[in-house]
């Protein structure tokens, strides 16, 4: 059981990273549309991922430094503040849409519009980030979260033809009237949101919370192997159940409230009650993440004490980024801008933008007077090489192809 | 601040409040715009029925039928609304316009109809089955016309 709980950190990031708000929507909607022929980008998207997670974890595990506060050093202030202005902006515009995918979690069970449960949601992240313990929090949220395995099980009670998903998946081809442009607009967004920064940002800073040392780098790699490739399963549970229910109707996924159809359809009020907990659970850890991420960011660029192991007396300004940042997202959530919109945008941005947060990583990791003995192998870096030119050409064509494609309508 | 940067800001500030109007450039355009908007409206009206047909059957929660059916009928009103601010232009989109929009108004009737229903908790078979009728047909209208269009 201990062992099984010392991988909550990477399963609440995996949660995070794969099945928030903006996962939810692009997963659901992406199977809607096309069926499960991106399936395949969700596991282009799960090794990339394993990839530069496993090294943000090592790197932080050996040098007891997270991420970004390492880039800094090491690509020195003008380099990092690149990075840093990026990922806060699209770290913030994630905030937004958690926060208020949390309110619209309890709108579907309240009943009360979801605008009226904004500031009570951050408001309650606030309270978690500032009272409950780092473990605590990540144990809690992550296991929740795991409620949304309940795709999976609608999945197999729906009793599809196994045969035609498979299909599917391993000969994608454009259904007919959808265009090759928003099949390629769908599949970056699906990249991007697989590989959001936060997530390295996160985990990173997460590993120096609980103290990581060189001991634990195979509770890094557990982490890692574990909570990722099962972040990508939820992902691909998620799309084929839209795919099995929605996409032969021609429902097409506009609102979070949709996603809980096929679950609705296949196992009733027991799963829908599971659904409803799940996409709570993973978007209120969503919002933790960014949340702290926020705080991580700046206070690391800055070299201010951070984290949630000292006391906030001990790291103020760390604690005031965290604050301003909810009062701030749950400010725009209350313009009622659409949060599903808020979240599509900003998957694709951060696609824009990944480069800036994988490429310092990349060098950190091979840096010797940082890592000894724990540098990169020979194939890790071969695969890392070969993710960073994806990386590089999604970067380029990301947003040529939102404005093209008019954001995949 | 000097003129200059103030005419900029205005200018940014009067466009970021602006609603860019959608424009058709031709009756191909407006015919492909006419046929997205049935499609739009369709998937509405199909969340719609998939919804009632789960609330007949005792597999929804009462406030999770509502969000839903709310959430379909704002999609629906809202296509309606975009499609009515693009101008017809060229020769036959006039009659795609009177063509299509009767049919939107009558989509976005039946669904809030569908959402007065769930809002009463009147989701027996009995209550639901008029309503589940009306908007099949719409459906059925409205795929035809998307089908019809370039």
């Amino acid at each position: 059981m201990k062992k099984f709980l010392g991988v909550t950190l990477g399963i609440l990031t995996a949660i995070g990273g794969f099945v928030d708000i903006g996962d939810i929507v692009a997963n659901a909607e992406s199977g809607a549309r096309f069926g499960l022929a991106l399936a395949w980008v969700v596991i282009v998207g799960v090794v990339g991922i394993v990839i530069y997670a496993e090294m943000a974890g090592r790197v932080a595990a050996v040098s007891g430094r997270a991420t970004f506060d390492i880039v800094r050093e090491r690509l020195g202030a003008r380099a990092a503040f690149a990075n840093l202005f990026a990922s806060f902006f699209i770290n913030f515009l994630t905030l937004v849409a958690e926060i208020a995918g949390v309110a619209i979690a309890v709108q579907l069970l309240s009943g009360i519009d979801y605008l009226i449960w904004i500031p009570v949601a951050a408001f309650a992240v606030w309270m978690v980030v500032w009272r409950v313990r780092f473990e605590s929090m990540e144990r809690i949220f992550g296991l929740l979260g795991l409620a949304l395995i309940v795709f999976a099980v609608a999945v197999v009670k729906l009793g599809p033809d196994w045969g035609d998903l498979l299909h599917q998946a391993t000969h994608p081809s454009v259904p007919k009237g959808e265009g090759h442009p928003s099949y390629l607009f769908f599949a970056i967004a699906l990249f991007g949101a697989a590989m959001t920064p936060y997530e390295v940002f996160f985990f990173s800073s997460g590993a120096v919370e609980e103290h990581w040392s060189q001991d634990d780098l195979r509770l890094n790699k557990a982490n890692v192997y574990i909570g990722f490739p099962l972040g990508g399963l939820l992902s691909l549970a998620l799309m084929a159940a839209t795919a099995i229910v929605l996409q032969p109707k021609g429902i097409s996924i506009t609102h979070l409230s949709m996603v809980t159809l096929p679950v609705m359809e296949s196992l009733g009020k027991a799963g829908l009650a599971f659904v409803l907990l799940g996409i709570f659970a993973a978007t209120f850890g969503a919002a933790l993440e960014t949340g702290l991420s926020a705080g991580y960011t700046v206070a690391q660029f800055f070299g201010w004490p951070w984290g949630k192991f000292v006391r906030p007396r001990q790291a103020p300004r760390f604690y005031l980024v965290v604050l301003g940042s909810l009062i701030a997202a749950a400010l725009v959530g209350l313009t009622a801008v659409d949060p599903v919109k808020v979240t599509e945008y900003s998957i694709v941005l951060s696609a824009a933008a990944l480069p800036l947060t994988y490429f310092p990583l990349l060098v950190v990791a091979n840096d010797r007077d940082y890592m000894g003995d724990e540098v990169n192998g020979r194939f890790v870096n071969v695969v890392a090489t070969i993710y960073l030119a994806i990386l590089l050409v999604v970067a380029v064509i990301t947003i040529p192809l939102m404005i093209a494609t008019k954001a995949g309508a | 601040m000097s003129r200059p940067w103030l005419l900029a800001v205005v200018f940014l500030a009067t466009g970021a409040c602006a609603v860019p109007v959608p424009t058709a450039r031709s009756a191909a355009d407006y015919g492909k715009k006419a046929g997205h908007t049935a499609e739009d409206v369709h998937s509405a009206i199909e969340t719609t029925v998939v919804a009632l047909d789960n609330a007949t059957h005792g597999r929804t929660l009462p406030t999770t039928l509502n969000v839903v059916v709310s959430d379909a009928e704002d999609d629906a009103r809202g296509a309606m609304s975009t499609f009515q601010r693009i101008a017809p232009r060229g020769q036959g989109a006039g009659a795609i316009h009177d063509r299509l929009v009767p049919l939107l108004n009558d989509a976005a009737d039946a669904i809030t109809r569908a959402r007065q229903l769930a809002r009463r908790g009147q989701t027996s078979a009995g209550d639901v089955e008029p309503v589940t009728r009306r908007l099949a047909e719409i459906a059925r209208a409205l795929d035809d016309f998307a089908n019809a269009q370039p």
